[in-house]
């Protein structure tokens, strides 16, 4: 930094666009008396990122201003209040990081000659400068193509043969973004930023060099991609759940290319110093994915979310043009949401209710390893069964098991040849994978006293043969009831009052289903 | 199983295999087993194993295939079966060629490979493909 000082400007307008006009508070420090070519942007997790003038052109355009109103954790703020920041950070998150992976790496002293002669790229300056360009663009724009509320409901409501990824492509390659890219210098080529920002599984039909395979890894690698670094501490941080966190400065400066032990190709690795620093990244992910990714009320509201789409939405599905795209943001999802909750008469009703007065389906069965074992479909046996017994519109499931969990990667051993991760590392071949299958079922309501109707009573009685338990959560089929002998009979204790009249079926009321949890295996069990 | 497959490390790759496998594993039927300084190696299970007893007539189906490519294969190291796997990727994608046309190109995806050795994974890849198809 300069001597002469800094001068921090608060607020300034970065552009008219339809929707999003100025970015707020956005602090830029600049040297006196020299133009702003140079520009940081606070952040709590990663302090300062850096931009240059060229580059805030890419940041002021219309997709990556969208991100500020896309949820990073979608409906998560309902049950971790503080997670609820955007993509928009995430991104310069990821390009902060990704530029800082890529100057490690091709530094000089950090490359040997045999990973010099297999990439020559790395020993040509003009194609290192191109290239870390291409990298911190493709960082930025990684995530452009997210519909509202991020990942909630991007599968079930895109048409076929549509992701987020794909809409990625689209918006690099506009003809918005085409400008923006021919007038950086220098001019980044399209393809180049659309395969690093989302990779080879979803840049179908492109080729990839071993070299754009490498820093495809860098932004959306699976292992150590910053895109996961950055999203595990920002998530981190703003849940208030500690199991993000990780040493990235170590692990970032301990990262090398090396040749990968077995097909002497070039790949992405560690030095043995920072192999814990990558071990901690890795269980960090699986613990986040344990404790909020996967949280079981997070994902319900996820469920009711697309519930709601799948109604609202013209023909059930989000639109793929790019203009609809663009204005589609979690504030207009938000604002119809609000609307329909509170009018029974709208399209979701019902779900958008569910989430407004947080009403949200319980958690009536999960996967577990014993039943698993008696029966690797229980799940879905349970879900079938369910559904025929209270009815379709009153059960939901959730799947997802992890796709990617084999993480091995070139570790360069202190004078000695790069190993296998898995070779050197007790906990990277630990680490269980994330499979979450559940199935909820529409929660009973709680039995309110209303000012004028009668009093709330608790208590257990029968009828038939039947054992009735009320309690402050509404009557159910009791479990625990016991009659008391009085005066040489067996009564029950605080029997309903008199001319009570017991719903038809207290098992299956109106709004909902108070169940025993081993019900749920009982299905399966007959089942077997 | 009409799993893509993309040219990736170590040669042809597929994703929704690869998600397959983790499901898999996930369900207990595989377990990883890793040898030092090899990467990993997947291995059945007690529950895969109960769960192929299910199964005899689709394994019945398979098994001179399996056979064939275990016989062929299993005794290959990582790099062997990165030429043999991207010579047969390149055989597949495009227009027939030459065994020597293919082998150039095989050199230019993979520039680690050697021309020599590429035309001698090439010449295996036909020779193994004659032999499949007689099956």
């Amino acid at each position: 930094m300069s001597d002469i000082g800094f001068m921090r400007v608060s607020k300034y307008r970065v552009a008219s666009l339809a929707g999003f006009c100025t970015i707020e508070r956005l602090n830029v420090i600049c040297t006196v008396g020299m133009s702003k070519n140079a520009h940081e942007i606070r952040d709590p997790i990663h302090i300062f990122i850096r931009c240059d003038s060229a580059e805030r052109d890419v940041l002021d355009s219309r997709p990556i201003q969208r991100l500020r109103h896309i949820h990073q954790l979608a409906l998560s703020y309902l049950v971790y209040p503080g997670a609820s920041h955007k993509r928009f950070e995430h991104s310069l998150g990821v390009m902060e990081l990704a530029d800082r992976v890529f100057d490690v790496v091709t530094r000089q002293d950090n490359v040997v000659d045999t990973i010099r002669d297999q990439l020559p790229e790395i020993t040509n300056p003009d194609k290192v400068r191109y290239w870390r360009r291409v990298v911190r663009m493709a960082a930025l724009c990684h995530d452009v193509g997210h519909l509202p509320f991020s990942h909630a409901a991007e599968k079930e409501l895109l048409p076929d043969g549509w992701s987020h990824e794909r809409l990625t492509r689209e918006i690099i390659a506009s003809e918005e973004m085409r400008k923006i890219w021919e007038g950086l210098t220098p001019a980044v080529r399209i393809d180049d930023i659309a395969k690093i920002a989302v990779g080879p599984k979803e840049a179908k039909g492109m080729k990839f060099s071993t070299w754009e395979t490498i820093l495809s890894e860098i932004v959306v690698g699976d292992a150590f991609g910053v895109d996961r670094m950055d999203y595990l501490l920002r998530d981190s941080h703003h849940s208030g759940v500690a199991y993000g966190r990780f040493d990235h400065f170590r692990l970032i400066d301990t990262m090398r290319l090396l040749q990968n032990p077995v097909s002497e190709e070039p790949a992405l690795g560690v030095e043995v110093g920072g192999i814990q620093s990558a071990e901690a990244l890795l269980w960090a992910r699986y613990l986040m994915y344990s404790q909020v990714y996967f949280h079981a009320v997070r994902r319900v509201y996820d469920i009711h979310l697309q519930d709601f789409l799948a109604q609202w939405l013209p023909g059930g599905k989000f639109s793929t043009g790019i203009k609809d795209h663009l204005e589609m943001t979690d504030n207009e999802v938000m604002s119809a949401l609000l609307n329909a909750a509170r009018d029974p008469k709208s399209s979701g009703h019902d779900p958008a209710r569910r989430i407004v007065n947080r009403e949200h389906f319980r958690v009536f069965y999960e996967r577990n390893p014993d039943d698993l074992k008696r029966n690797p479909e229980a799940a879905k046996i349970i879900f079938e069964a369910a559904k025929a017994k209270f009815g379709k519109e009153n059960v939901r499931r959730d799947q997802y098991t992890q796709r990617s969990g084999i993480f091995d990667f070139p570790v360069q051993l202190k004078g000695g040849p790069a190993v296998s991760s898995l070779s050197v590392s007790e906990p990277l071949r630990a680490i269980p994978l994330v499979a979450v299958d559940r199935i909820y079922i529409i929660r009973k309501r709680k039995a309110k006293q209303r000012s004028g109707s009668e009093p709330i009573w608790k208590g257990f009685w029968s009828e038939g043969r039947r054992k009735y338990e009320r309690t402050s959560k509404g009557i159910s089929i009791a479990r625990t009831a016991r009659p008391t002998k009085l005066n040489g009979q067996l009564v029950w204790r605080n029997a309903p009052p008199e001319g009570h009249v017991l719903p038809a079926s207290v098992a299956r009321s109106s709004d909902g289903f108070r169940l025993h949890p081993l019900q749920a295996r009982s299905f399966l069990f007959r089942a077997s | 199983m009409d799993f893509d497959f993309i040219l990736y490390k170590h040669g042809p790759f597929s994703f929704e295999l690869r998600d397959e496998l983790t499901a898999m594993r996930a369900d207990g039927f595989l377990e990883l087993r890793s040898q030092a300084p090899y990467g990993p190696t997947l291995v059945t299970t007690d529950l895969g194993r109960e769960l192929k007893k299910e199964y005899p007539k689709t394994l019945e189906k398979y098994e001179q295939s399996v056979e064939f490519v275990a016989r062929r294969l299993a005794d290959k190291n990582v790099s062997q079966l990165e030429r043999l796997a991207t010579a047969l990727f390149v055989t597949l994608e495009g227009a027939p060629r030459s065994l020597e046309e293919r082998a150039e190109e095989l050199t230019d995806l993979k520039p680690h490979i050697d021309l020599d050795s590429a035309e001698a994974a090439v010449g295996e890849i036909d020779e193994m493909s004659q032999a499949a198809s007689r099956l």
